[in-house]
Protein backbone atom coordinates (compact mmCIF):
# COMPACT_ATOMS: atom_id res chain seq x y z
CA UNK A 1 0.00 0.00 0.00
CA UNK A 2 2.08 2.67 -1.33
CA UNK A 3 -0.80 5.30 -1.28
CA UNK A 4 -0.93 5.95 2.62
CA UNK A 5 2.92 5.45 2.86
CA UNK A 6 3.28 8.06 0.24
CA UNK A 7 0.64 10.93 2.03
CA UNK A 8 2.37 10.47 4.94
CA UNK A 9 6.05 11.43 3.65
CA UNK A 10 3.87 14.48 2.30
CA UNK A 11 2.74 15.32 5.75
CA UNK A 12 6.50 15.29 7.19
CA UNK A 13 7.12 17.36 4.07
CA UNK A 14 8.04 20.59 4.78
CA UNK A 15 8.95 21.94 1.88
CA UNK A 16 13.02 21.95 2.16
CA UNK A 17 14.17 19.78 -0.19
CA UNK A 18 17.99 19.57 1.11
CA UNK A 19 18.58 21.20 -2.06
CA UNK A 20 22.52 21.56 -2.45
CA UNK A 21 23.10 25.36 -2.34
CA UNK A 22 26.12 26.15 -4.50
CA UNK A 23 28.27 28.69 -2.67
CA UNK A 24 28.82 32.26 -4.10
CA UNK A 25 32.29 31.98 -4.22
CA UNK A 26 32.25 29.08 -5.92
CA UNK A 27 29.98 31.18 -8.59
CA UNK A 28 32.27 33.64 -8.95
CA UNK A 29 35.46 30.97 -9.42
CA UNK A 30 33.89 29.57 -12.35
CA UNK A 31 32.30 32.80 -13.85
CA UNK A 32 36.09 34.24 -13.40
CA UNK A 33 37.66 30.80 -15.47
CA UNK A 34 34.58 31.05 -18.11
CA UNK A 35 36.28 35.08 -18.73
CA UNK A 36 39.53 33.59 -18.87
CA UNK A 37 38.37 30.97 -21.27
CA UNK A 38 36.64 33.75 -23.36
CA UNK A 39 40.00 35.53 -23.56
CA UNK A 40 41.73 32.73 -24.51
CA UNK A 41 39.71 31.74 -27.25
CA UNK A 42 40.05 35.15 -28.88
CA UNK A 43 43.86 35.03 -27.89
CA UNK A 44 43.83 31.35 -29.96
CA UNK A 45 41.66 32.56 -32.56
CA UNK A 46 43.98 35.21 -33.61
CA UNK A 47 47.10 33.76 -33.36
CA UNK A 48 49.23 33.80 -36.43
CA UNK A 49 51.41 31.04 -34.94
CA UNK A 50 48.90 28.09 -34.48
CA UNK A 51 48.24 26.54 -38.17
CA UNK A 52 44.97 27.23 -39.36
CA UNK A 53 44.00 23.44 -39.56
CA UNK A 54 43.93 23.68 -35.60
CA UNK A 55 41.82 27.09 -35.04
CA UNK A 56 38.34 25.22 -35.23
CA UNK A 57 39.03 22.03 -32.88
CA UNK A 58 40.79 24.46 -30.54
CA UNK A 59 37.94 27.08 -30.35
CA UNK A 60 35.66 23.74 -30.02
CA UNK A 61 37.40 21.98 -26.99
CA UNK A 62 37.55 25.74 -25.39
CA UNK A 63 33.78 26.42 -26.14
CA UNK A 64 33.17 22.65 -24.87
CA UNK A 65 34.78 23.24 -21.49
CA UNK A 66 33.09 26.16 -20.95
CA UNK A 67 29.84 24.09 -21.92
CA UNK A 68 30.65 21.72 -19.32
CA UNK A 69 31.63 23.98 -16.85
CA UNK A 70 28.30 26.21 -16.93
CA UNK A 71 26.08 22.74 -16.83
CA UNK A 72 27.81 21.35 -13.60
CA UNK A 73 27.79 24.30 -11.53
CA UNK A 74 25.90 26.64 -13.38
CA UNK A 75 22.91 24.53 -14.29
CA UNK A 76 23.77 22.16 -11.28
CA UNK A 77 23.90 19.01 -12.79
CA UNK A 78 27.24 18.04 -10.57
CA UNK A 79 24.61 17.95 -7.50
CA UNK A 80 21.18 17.45 -9.07
CA UNK A 81 19.85 14.25 -10.08
CA UNK A 82 21.88 11.89 -13.00
CA UNK A 83 18.73 11.84 -14.98
CA UNK A 84 19.11 15.61 -16.09
CA UNK A 85 23.04 14.44 -17.06
CA UNK A 86 21.78 11.55 -18.48
CA UNK A 87 19.31 13.73 -20.68
CA UNK A 88 21.95 16.44 -21.48
CA UNK A 89 24.51 13.38 -22.74
CA UNK A 90 22.29 11.26 -25.02
CA UNK A 91 21.41 14.69 -26.62
CA UNK A 92 25.06 15.72 -26.83
CA UNK A 93 25.40 12.25 -28.44
CA UNK A 94 22.40 12.37 -30.86
CA UNK A 95 24.15 15.94 -31.93
CA UNK A 96 27.65 14.43 -32.81
CA UNK A 97 26.00 11.80 -34.46
CA UNK A 98 24.01 14.27 -36.56
CA UNK A 99 27.21 16.27 -37.62
CA UNK A 100 29.82 13.45 -38.29
CA UNK A 101 27.32 11.28 -40.09
CA UNK A 102 26.38 14.31 -42.52
CA UNK A 103 30.29 15.24 -42.30
CA UNK A 104 31.12 12.01 -43.31
CA UNK A 105 28.68 12.15 -46.09
CA UNK A 106 29.90 15.95 -47.28
CA UNK A 107 33.65 15.10 -46.98
CA UNK A 108 33.85 11.22 -48.28
CA UNK A 109 31.37 11.15 -51.24
CA UNK A 110 34.09 10.98 -53.52
CA UNK A 111 33.81 12.21 -57.46
CA UNK A 112 30.59 11.90 -58.66
CA UNK A 113 31.64 12.77 -62.08
CA UNK A 114 31.60 9.32 -63.55
CA UNK A 115 27.85 8.46 -61.96
CA UNK A 116 24.79 8.86 -63.95
CA UNK A 117 23.62 12.14 -63.31
CA UNK A 118 19.73 11.03 -64.58
CA UNK A 119 17.76 10.78 -61.61
CA UNK A 120 14.38 8.15 -62.10
CA UNK A 121 12.48 11.31 -62.26
CA UNK A 122 14.20 12.39 -65.00
CA UNK A 123 14.20 9.16 -66.46
CA UNK A 124 10.73 9.03 -66.31
CA UNK A 125 9.93 12.08 -67.63
CA UNK A 126 12.34 11.10 -70.75
CA UNK A 127 9.81 8.18 -71.41
CA UNK A 128 7.17 9.74 -70.81
CA UNK A 129 8.58 12.88 -73.73
CA UNK A 130 9.75 9.44 -75.72
CA UNK A 131 6.14 7.53 -75.80
CA UNK A 132 4.60 11.27 -76.84
CA UNK A 133 7.07 11.73 -79.77
CA UNK A 134 6.49 8.27 -80.51
CA UNK A 135 2.66 8.10 -80.80
CA UNK A 136 3.29 12.10 -82.66
CA UNK A 137 5.81 10.16 -85.43
CA UNK A 138 3.28 7.55 -85.80
CA UNK A 139 0.19 9.85 -85.96
CA UNK A 140 1.45 12.10 -88.58
CA UNK A 141 2.95 8.69 -90.15
CA UNK A 142 -0.59 7.38 -90.57
CA UNK A 143 -2.09 10.55 -91.71
CA UNK A 144 0.89 10.83 -94.04
CA UNK A 145 -0.08 7.37 -95.72
CA UNK A 146 -3.75 8.15 -95.33
CA UNK A 147 -3.02 11.58 -97.55
CA UNK A 148 -0.93 9.46 -99.89
CA UNK A 149 -3.32 6.95 -100.27
CA UNK A 150 -5.97 8.72 -100.91
CA UNK A 151 -4.03 10.91 -103.28
CA UNK A 152 -2.66 8.10 -105.03
CA UNK A 153 -6.29 7.01 -105.66
CA UNK A 154 -7.58 10.51 -106.57
CA UNK A 155 -4.82 10.50 -109.22
CA UNK A 156 -5.72 6.87 -110.35
CA UNK A 157 -6.86 7.36 -113.89
CA UNK A 158 -4.06 9.45 -114.95
CA UNK A 159 -1.57 7.31 -113.09
CA UNK A 160 -3.05 4.21 -115.40
CA UNK A 161 -0.89 6.18 -118.20
CA UNK A 162 2.48 7.62 -116.83
CA UNK A 163 2.76 8.39 -120.37
CA UNK A 164 -0.06 11.07 -120.88
CA UNK A 165 1.91 13.42 -118.04
CA UNK A 166 4.94 12.89 -119.29
CA UNK A 167 3.96 13.90 -122.79
CA UNK A 168 3.02 17.12 -124.17
CA UNK B 1 -10.78 30.15 2.65
CA UNK B 2 -12.83 28.60 0.01
CA UNK B 3 -15.22 25.59 0.20
CA UNK B 4 -14.13 22.28 -0.53
CA UNK B 5 -10.53 23.60 0.38
CA UNK B 6 -9.97 23.21 4.62
CA UNK B 7 -6.48 23.92 4.59
CA UNK B 8 -6.97 27.23 2.24
CA UNK B 9 -5.07 25.69 -0.93
CA UNK B 10 -6.21 27.93 -4.04
CA UNK B 11 -6.89 26.58 -6.96
CA UNK B 12 -4.22 28.66 -8.85
CA UNK B 13 -1.28 27.19 -6.92
CA UNK B 14 -1.64 24.39 -9.16
CA UNK B 15 0.78 25.94 -11.89
CA UNK B 16 1.13 24.94 -14.70
CA UNK B 17 -2.13 23.01 -14.41
CA UNK B 18 -5.52 24.67 -14.21
CA UNK B 19 -7.19 21.38 -12.71
CA UNK B 20 -8.55 21.80 -8.96
CA UNK B 21 -6.80 18.90 -7.96
CA UNK B 22 -7.71 19.96 -4.33
CA UNK B 23 -11.52 19.07 -4.50
CA UNK B 24 -12.31 15.97 -2.84
CA UNK B 25 -12.51 14.03 -6.01
CA UNK B 26 -9.13 14.56 -6.78
CA UNK B 27 -8.83 12.56 -3.27
CA UNK B 28 -11.22 9.42 -4.04
CA UNK B 29 -8.36 7.24 -4.26
CA UNK B 30 -8.67 7.45 -0.18
CA UNK B 31 -11.98 5.06 0.19
CA UNK B 32 -9.22 2.16 -0.92
CA UNK B 33 -7.44 2.89 2.34
CA UNK B 34 -10.04 3.83 4.85
CA UNK B 35 -8.86 1.62 7.42
CA UNK B 36 -5.78 4.16 7.99
CA UNK B 37 -6.87 6.66 10.04
CA UNK B 38 -4.21 9.03 8.38
CA UNK B 39 -5.68 9.31 5.00
CA UNK B 40 -9.67 9.59 6.50
CA UNK B 41 -9.51 13.20 5.48
CA UNK B 42 -7.40 13.57 2.70
CA UNK B 43 -6.32 17.44 4.39
CA UNK B 44 -6.22 16.80 7.79
CA UNK B 45 -2.62 16.23 7.15
CA UNK B 46 -0.12 19.39 7.17
CA UNK B 47 1.85 20.24 3.74
CA UNK B 48 2.77 23.04 1.68
CA UNK B 49 0.77 25.03 -0.10
CA UNK B 50 2.56 24.88 -3.43
CA UNK B 51 2.44 20.85 -3.16
CA UNK B 52 0.01 19.30 -5.52
CA UNK B 53 -1.87 16.15 -4.77
CA UNK B 54 -0.25 14.21 -7.16
CA UNK B 55 3.55 14.11 -5.98
CA UNK B 56 4.76 12.66 -3.06
CA UNK B 57 6.25 15.50 -1.81
CA UNK B 58 7.95 18.67 -2.92
CA UNK B 59 11.58 17.14 -3.80
CA UNK B 60 9.52 14.72 -5.98
CA UNK B 61 7.73 17.96 -7.75
CA UNK B 62 10.47 19.54 -8.21
CA UNK B 63 12.60 17.51 -9.53
CA UNK B 64 9.62 16.30 -12.27
CA UNK B 65 9.14 19.75 -13.04
CA UNK B 66 13.10 20.35 -13.49
CA UNK B 67 13.56 16.79 -16.03
CA UNK B 68 10.64 18.41 -17.75
CA UNK B 69 13.16 21.48 -18.42
CA UNK B 70 16.33 19.70 -19.31
CA UNK B 71 13.65 17.56 -21.96
CA UNK B 72 12.60 20.55 -23.60
CA UNK B 73 16.14 21.92 -23.44
CA UNK B 74 17.41 18.81 -25.32
CA UNK B 75 14.68 19.98 -27.88
CA UNK B 76 16.13 23.38 -28.14
CA UNK B 77 19.73 21.77 -28.20
CA UNK B 78 18.81 19.74 -31.22
CA UNK B 79 16.65 23.21 -32.47
CA UNK B 80 20.35 24.76 -33.01
CA UNK B 81 22.19 21.59 -33.92
CA UNK B 82 20.47 21.90 -37.52
CA UNK B 83 22.43 25.29 -37.59
CA UNK B 84 25.43 24.08 -36.78
CA UNK B 85 25.00 21.23 -38.94
CA UNK B 86 24.63 23.61 -41.94
CA UNK B 87 27.76 26.12 -40.72
CA UNK B 88 29.50 22.72 -40.68
CA UNK B 89 28.42 21.51 -44.30
CA UNK B 90 29.09 24.66 -45.82
CA UNK B 91 32.39 25.93 -44.02
CA UNK B 92 33.73 22.31 -45.67
CA UNK B 93 32.92 22.73 -49.03
CA UNK B 94 33.33 26.84 -49.04
CA UNK B 95 36.47 27.49 -46.74
CA UNK B 96 37.85 30.14 -48.51
CA UNK B 97 34.11 32.31 -48.45
CA UNK B 98 34.12 31.47 -44.72
CA UNK B 99 37.60 33.32 -44.11
CA UNK B 100 36.94 36.30 -46.68
CA UNK B 101 33.78 37.01 -44.92
CA UNK B 102 34.50 36.74 -41.30
CA UNK B 103 36.11 39.78 -41.32
CA UNK B 104 33.26 41.91 -41.88
CA UNK B 105 31.90 40.62 -37.92
CA UNK B 106 33.30 42.33 -35.09
CA UNK B 107 35.20 40.10 -33.22
CA UNK B 108 35.45 42.85 -29.96
CA UNK B 109 31.03 42.90 -30.22
CA UNK B 110 30.87 39.45 -30.27
CA UNK B 111 33.41 39.17 -27.30
CA UNK B 112 31.77 41.80 -25.01
CA UNK B 113 28.30 40.20 -25.97
CA UNK B 114 29.60 37.15 -24.56
CA UNK B 115 31.26 38.19 -21.52
CA UNK B 116 27.72 40.31 -21.08
CA UNK B 117 25.88 36.67 -21.87
CA UNK B 118 28.39 34.96 -18.88
CA UNK B 119 27.75 37.54 -16.38
CA UNK B 120 24.18 37.32 -17.05
CA UNK B 121 24.39 33.38 -16.14
CA UNK B 122 26.47 34.32 -12.92
CA UNK B 123 23.80 36.77 -11.77
CA UNK B 124 20.65 34.62 -12.84
CA UNK B 125 22.87 31.52 -10.43
CA UNK B 126 23.45 34.08 -7.79
CA UNK B 127 19.25 34.79 -8.02
CA UNK B 128 18.87 30.95 -7.35
CA UNK B 129 21.49 30.84 -4.53
CA UNK B 130 19.67 34.47 -3.10
CA UNK B 131 15.98 32.74 -2.70
CA UNK B 132 17.94 29.27 -1.25
CA UNK B 133 19.28 31.35 1.86
CA UNK B 134 15.16 33.11 1.73
CA UNK B 135 16.93 36.30 0.76
CA UNK B 136 13.91 38.49 -1.07
CA UNK B 137 16.04 41.17 -1.86
CA UNK B 138 19.15 39.47 -3.44
CA UNK B 139 16.36 37.47 -5.75
CA UNK B 140 15.13 40.17 -7.80
CA UNK B 141 18.35 42.64 -7.97
CA UNK B 142 19.78 39.33 -9.62
CA UNK B 143 16.95 38.76 -11.56
CA UNK B 144 16.88 42.35 -12.61
CA UNK B 145 20.90 42.52 -12.95
CA UNK B 146 20.15 39.37 -15.43
CA UNK B 147 17.64 41.37 -17.32
CA UNK B 148 19.87 44.21 -17.74
CA UNK B 149 22.67 41.90 -19.07
CA UNK B 150 20.08 40.26 -21.66
CA UNK B 151 19.25 44.14 -22.62
CA UNK B 152 22.52 44.91 -23.32
CA UNK B 153 23.42 41.88 -25.19
CA UNK B 154 20.40 43.05 -27.45
CA UNK B 155 21.42 46.59 -27.72
CA UNK B 156 24.72 45.15 -28.98
CA UNK B 157 23.38 42.94 -31.12
CA UNK B 158 20.85 45.88 -32.76
CA UNK B 159 24.15 47.91 -33.49
CA UNK B 160 25.96 44.93 -35.12
CA UNK B 161 23.16 44.15 -37.23
CA UNK B 162 22.17 47.83 -38.46
CA UNK B 163 25.92 48.62 -39.19
CA UNK B 164 25.78 46.08 -41.77
CA UNK B 165 22.14 46.60 -42.98
CA UNK B 166 23.65 50.20 -43.95
CA UNK B 167 26.19 48.43 -46.12
CA UNK B 168 23.67 46.43 -48.12
CA UNK B 169 24.86 43.33 -45.86
CA UNK B 170 21.14 41.62 -46.06
CA UNK B 171 19.87 37.54 -45.44
CA UNK B 172 18.99 36.46 -48.79
CA UNK B 173 18.12 37.77 -51.73
CA UNK B 174 18.64 41.58 -50.35
CA UNK B 175 22.09 40.91 -50.04
CA UNK B 176 24.02 43.47 -51.64
CA UNK B 177 27.23 44.64 -50.40
CA UNK B 178 28.57 48.29 -51.54
CA UNK B 179 30.80 51.21 -49.99
CA UNK B 180 34.55 51.06 -48.63
CA UNK B 181 33.85 48.83 -46.00
CA UNK B 182 31.74 46.02 -47.41
CA UNK B 183 31.70 46.64 -51.15
CA UNK B 184 34.52 43.76 -51.38
CA UNK B 185 32.41 41.28 -49.96
CA UNK B 186 30.45 41.29 -53.48
CA UNK B 187 33.13 39.63 -55.03
CA UNK B 188 32.57 37.40 -52.76
CA UNK B 189 31.50 33.62 -54.36
CA UNK B 190 29.05 32.32 -51.66
CA UNK B 191 28.54 35.04 -49.28
CA UNK B 192 24.88 35.67 -49.48
CA UNK B 193 24.86 32.48 -48.00
CA UNK B 194 27.68 32.98 -45.28
CA UNK B 195 25.70 36.15 -44.48
CA UNK B 196 22.04 34.14 -44.29
CA UNK B 197 23.49 31.44 -41.96
CA UNK B 198 24.76 34.19 -39.71
CA UNK B 199 21.62 36.25 -39.89
CA UNK B 200 19.49 33.05 -39.19
CA UNK B 201 21.57 31.14 -36.47
CA UNK B 202 22.39 34.85 -34.55
CA UNK B 203 18.62 36.07 -35.69
CA UNK B 204 16.97 32.34 -33.76
CA UNK B 205 19.50 33.28 -30.32
CA UNK B 206 18.08 36.54 -30.32
CA UNK B 207 14.55 35.68 -30.48
CA UNK B 208 15.61 32.98 -27.58
CA UNK B 209 17.04 36.11 -25.35
CA UNK B 210 13.94 37.97 -25.64
CA UNK B 211 11.77 34.47 -24.60
CA UNK B 212 14.01 34.42 -21.84
CA UNK B 213 13.75 38.27 -21.04
CA UNK B 214 9.98 37.74 -20.99
CA UNK B 215 9.87 34.51 -19.05
CA UNK B 216 12.66 35.97 -16.31
CA UNK B 217 10.63 39.31 -16.02
CA UNK B 218 7.65 37.09 -15.35
CA UNK B 219 9.66 35.26 -12.60
CA UNK B 220 11.03 38.63 -11.69
CA UNK B 221 7.08 40.12 -10.94
CA UNK B 222 6.06 37.10 -9.14
CA UNK B 223 9.41 37.08 -7.04
CA UNK B 224 8.18 40.91 -6.00
CA UNK B 225 4.65 39.08 -4.86
CA UNK B 226 6.65 36.96 -2.39
CA UNK B 227 6.12 33.98 -4.62
CA UNK B 228 9.15 32.09 -3.66
CA UNK B 229 10.85 30.94 -0.70
CA UNK B 230 13.82 28.38 -0.10
CA UNK B 231 11.35 25.58 -0.46
CA UNK B 232 9.58 27.00 -3.33
CA UNK B 233 11.45 28.30 -6.10
CA UNK B 234 10.80 26.20 -9.28
CA UNK B 235 10.57 28.84 -11.49
CA UNK B 236 13.30 30.59 -10.19
CA UNK B 237 15.42 27.30 -11.19
CA UNK B 238 13.62 26.60 -14.77
CA UNK B 239 13.62 29.82 -15.73
CA UNK B 240 17.62 29.98 -15.01
CA UNK B 241 18.30 26.93 -16.58
CA UNK B 242 16.75 28.22 -20.02
CA UNK B 243 18.56 31.28 -19.66
CA UNK B 244 21.78 29.41 -18.83
CA UNK B 245 21.09 27.53 -22.38
CA UNK B 246 20.89 30.61 -24.30
CA UNK B 247 24.31 31.14 -22.77
CA UNK B 248 25.70 27.99 -24.17
CA UNK B 249 24.58 28.38 -27.57
CA UNK B 250 26.31 31.78 -27.90
CA UNK B 251 29.40 29.93 -25.99
CA UNK B 252 29.58 27.88 -29.60
CA UNK B 253 27.98 30.80 -31.85
CA UNK B 254 30.65 33.56 -30.78
CA UNK B 255 34.14 31.70 -32.10
CA UNK B 256 32.63 29.39 -34.73
CA UNK B 257 31.63 32.96 -36.50
CA UNK B 258 33.53 36.04 -35.20
CA UNK B 259 37.03 33.95 -34.43
CA UNK B 260 37.05 32.57 -38.33
CA UNK B 261 41.41 32.64 -38.98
Amino acid sequence: MAHPASHSDAAHDDGHHGHYVAPVSLLLKVFAALVFFTVLTVATGRADWIPSALHVPIALTIALIKVVLVAMFFMGLKHDNRVNTVILSLTTIFVIVFLGFTLFDVTQRGDLGNVDQMTAADRAYMMHEDSVRYAQTAAVTAALADSTAAADSAAAPSAASPDSTAAP
Amino acid sequence: MPPGHPNGVRADRNWPLRFDFTTPMASAPATLTVDSPEVHDAHAHDHPPHLQHHFVSSEQQFDAAKMGMWLFLATEILLFSGMFVAYAVFRTLYPATYEACATALNTMQGAFNTLVLLGSSLTVALAINAIQRDDQKGLQRYLLLTLLGAAIFLVVKYFEYTHKFHSGIFPGLAFHPYGEEFGHLATVPYARQFFSLYYVSTGIHAIHIIAGMVVLSWVYLKARKGTFSSSYYTHVELGGLYWHLVDVIWIFLFPLLYLIH
